[in-house]
């Protein structure tokens, strides 16, 4: 709402009129324009910036890809030279005379020989578990030209631990101790010494299986001993 | 360029069209700005705020004639004053019985240029100044400047008449410039 006043009075047109008065205006007009431009495009210039990064990112990505094989191309001529390059380990004639060289081949070739069974002797104790394995383990022995072994290769099949008769061993635990099927109401009250005092065997049945298939179960629950009476049961085969 | 083509291809966006438009009606602008608010550092402050809401808003402005957009973004810049001018909190103005309004000697004012009149008006305190500037120039009622500015409407009417008085006695000690231009 406009006052009562008349508006259009000289000295208020002069005012407006003026475009501006010499000690009145913006001291750098530049710097204010930037001021401002840059405020009225910050979400223009976040979205630059994302698409800059996301631009370089793509980029080296790119780039990682293609040098990647070809590095591995790279380490794979690498290795093939280093296998051409290694020379061979020769006697040099003119230094060693030829008795002390035949004696030197003599013993190289027993080494060989005892390298042989040792070999032998780790393929025996690792004991394959399946019937696959145990023809490519004959097999590798064929290769390997046993003939210099005193004992030829006697592969034992064993089974493994995962095969342990655990239900043999329960078998003959249930031997060893058949208990009375009782029924509760028989029992009848419980002496108050047992019911103040919590009875460990109830829940303490103990199997421990070692590898050599020999069982340990404590017999504390047949017994009704707080104590750890361990039972001992194999079930390794006889040999 | 024309305005008219300025503001539409500034509502499009383009940069140069607004930067165009700033250059245009900023120093104007300043000067507007400098009559509420007395800081120079304030005044730009002030400016650069309502151009960024002037071009914010242009998309929404009907376009009528340069004289509807000069009134409008005349009246973004006085908003801005008064907000700063608010949170200054500058206007600790005591509630005051309404004076009696007192007449402005008009004809002294117009015989005198537009940059004494401009500093008439700044050497005024700032309550004086700004009930002033809005009574006077921009032709508000004392009801409206009473509710922008957060005061009583006597209080207004009070100021008023003060800034007045003390603009006669500044014109009467301006001395005789003043009286030798009146007396051709």
């Amino acid at each position: 709402m406009l006052n009562e006043n008349p508006i259009n009075l000289n000295w208020k047109n002069k005012l407006d009129d003026v475009d501006g008065l010499s000690g009145e205006i913006l001291p750098d007009k530049n710097a204010a324009w930037k001021k401002l431009h840059h405020r009225l495009q910050p979400k223009r210039s976040r979205i630059n910036a994302l698409w800059y990064w996301a631009a370089a990112a793509s980029i080296l990505l790119a780039i990682i890809i293609s040098i990647l094989p070809q590095n591995k191309k790279q380490d794979e001529f690498v290795k093939t030279e280093q296998i051409h390059l290694t020379p061979k380990k020769e006697f040099p004639e003119e230094v060693i005379p030829v008795e002390s060289r035949k004696e030197l081949a003599k013993g190289l070739a027993e080494m060989e020989s005892r390298a042989i069974t040792i070999k032998d002797i780790q393929l025996k104790i690792e004991a394959p578990s399946s019937k696959d394995s145990i023809q490519k383990m004959a097999l590798i022995s064929a290769e390997l030209d046993v003939q210099n072994i005193a004992q030829p290769l006697q592969i034992i099949e064993q089974p493994t631990v995962q095969e342990m008769p655990v239900a043999k061993a329960i078998a003959v635990l249930g031997n060893v101790q058949k208990l009375k099927v009782v029924h509760v109401n028989e029992l009848g009250d419980a002496p108050p010494e047992i019911h103040s005092r919590p009875f460990i065997a109830d829940y303490r049945t103990v199997q421990i299986k070692l590898i050599n298939q020999e069982v340990y179960t404590n017999a504390s629950s047949a017994t009704n001993n707080p104590g750890f009476n361990f039972f001992k049961t194999t079930n390794a085969p006889s040999n | 360029m024309e305005i008219a083509q300025l503001v539409k291809e500034a509502k499009q966006g383009s940069a140069s069209a607004q930067k165009c438009l700033f250059d245009l009606l900023s120093d104007k602008m300043m000067l507007v700005c400098r009559r509420y608010v007395k800081s120079e550092e304030d005044a730009e402050e002030v400016l650069l705020d309502g151009f960024y809401k002037f071009f914010k808003n242009l998309a929404v402005f009907n376009f009528q004639g340069d004289a509807a957009l000069y009134v409008w973004l005349k009246k973004i810049m006085i908003n801005e004053c008064l907000m700063l001018l608010r949170k200054k909190n500058v206007f600790t103005i005591v509630t005051e019985a309404a004076a009696e309004n007192f007449p402005l000697e008009a004809e002294a004012l117009n015989n005198l240029s537009a940059k004494e009149i401009f500093d008439l008006i700044v050497q005024l305190p700032v309550g004086y100044r700004t009930v002033f500037n809005l009574y006077e120039i921009e032709g508000m009622d004392h009801k409206e400047i009473a509710s922008l500015l957060g005061i009583a409407e006597g209080t207004s009417k009070s100021q008023l008449s003060k800034a007045k008085l003390l603009l006669q006695k500044n014109l009467l000690q301006k001395g005789t410039g003043y009286v030798k231009r009146k007396s051709h």
